[in-house]
């Protein structure tokens, strides 16, 4: 074979292009969205975390300390954005618990079937989508308790 | 060279052991449980307070959280690219990081349990 005619694709997409299939929109397929807000707040918290470490280093002194929290829980885009954070770790928290019952110890993603049209994946079918639903409610329910209790100390409302 | 099994059984493992620490860790700052408000848990003392109570807890955290999340976001950067550079530039990153973390983070922690004693 002619080895000039042959063309290589690189097995890559770059950043954009691999961002977007974390949003593919598959029918009846809530895993899909899953997947891409898990590793969304995965991002956020694991930023977060960095910097948490690296603020209470800077804080030694209770008068820095003080003017550090009183700068963090008054200015709004601050507050705003601790507030994403506790919905990022509840859900993050939440679907890992799932992801750890179906992943790590194969629970509620129920048995293989013949693949008869229209086929349905064992996987999906499982009682780990009912646990799936259920954590969306919890979290929404959370993060807007969540947002009261912030925004209320904030003095928003 | 660990294996990428290992590290994905590692993420579980963390994960598990995150469930219970990062929760008694947030419990500390949720109104009515051991302050009356948000804000008063982050009031010098009661973080001071905080540490005596929790500070094995936040030992543990410091370096399950940092492996943790340093692991899952070197996994997330290598679904998104691939290539034994940029696998290797991730890796080591990400031991960086890690190391940066976790030492900073234990120093602080250590600091305020009275074990270091602030320098400056």
């Amino acid at each position: 074979m002619d080895e000039r005619k042959v063309k290589f694709y690189e097995n890559m997409l770059g950043i954009v292009g691999n961002i977007i299939p974390w949003s593919l929109k598959i029918p009846g397929n809530p895993e899909r969205w899953a997947f891409a807000i898990h590793r969304l707040t995965g991002i956020y918290i694991a930023l977060y975390f960095l910097l948490h470490v690296y603020m209470t280093s800077q804080t030694p002194y209770p008068k820095a300390w003080t003017s550090f929290i009183e700068f963090t829980t008054t200015n709004p885009l601050i507050v705003f954005g601790e507030w994403l954070l506790f919905g990022a770790i509840v859900f993050h928290g939440l679907n890992g618990i799932r992801l750890i019952l179906s992943e790590a110890f194969a629970l509620g993603i129920g048995r293989p079937k013949r693949p008869i049209y229209p086929y349905v994946m064992g996987s999906l079918a499982g009682w780990q989508r009912k646990v799936l639903w259920a954590i969306i409610i919890v979290w929404i329910i959370l993060w807007v308790a969540g947002g009261v209790v912030l925004f209320h100390e904030s003095g928003w409302f | 060279m660990v294996r990428e099994s290992t590290l994905s059984l590692l993420q579980y493992v963390t994960a598990m052991i995150l469930i219970i620490v990062l929760t008694v860790h947030v419990l500390t700052h949720i109104p009515g449980i051991m302050y009356s408000s948000y804000h008063e848990s982050l009031e010098p003392n009661n973080v001071y307070r905080n540490y005596r109570i929790i500070g094995g807890v936040l030992a543990i955290l410091l370096p399950v959280a940092a492996i943790h999340g340093l692991n899952g976001l070197r996994g997330i950067l290598l679904e998104l690219k691939q290539g034994r550079a940029w696998e290797l530039l991730v890796n080591i990153v990400m031991v960086i990081l890690g190391v940066y973390a976790i030492g900073l983070g234990m120093i602080t922690l250590l600091r305020w349990l009275g074990i270091l004693y602030w320098v400056g």
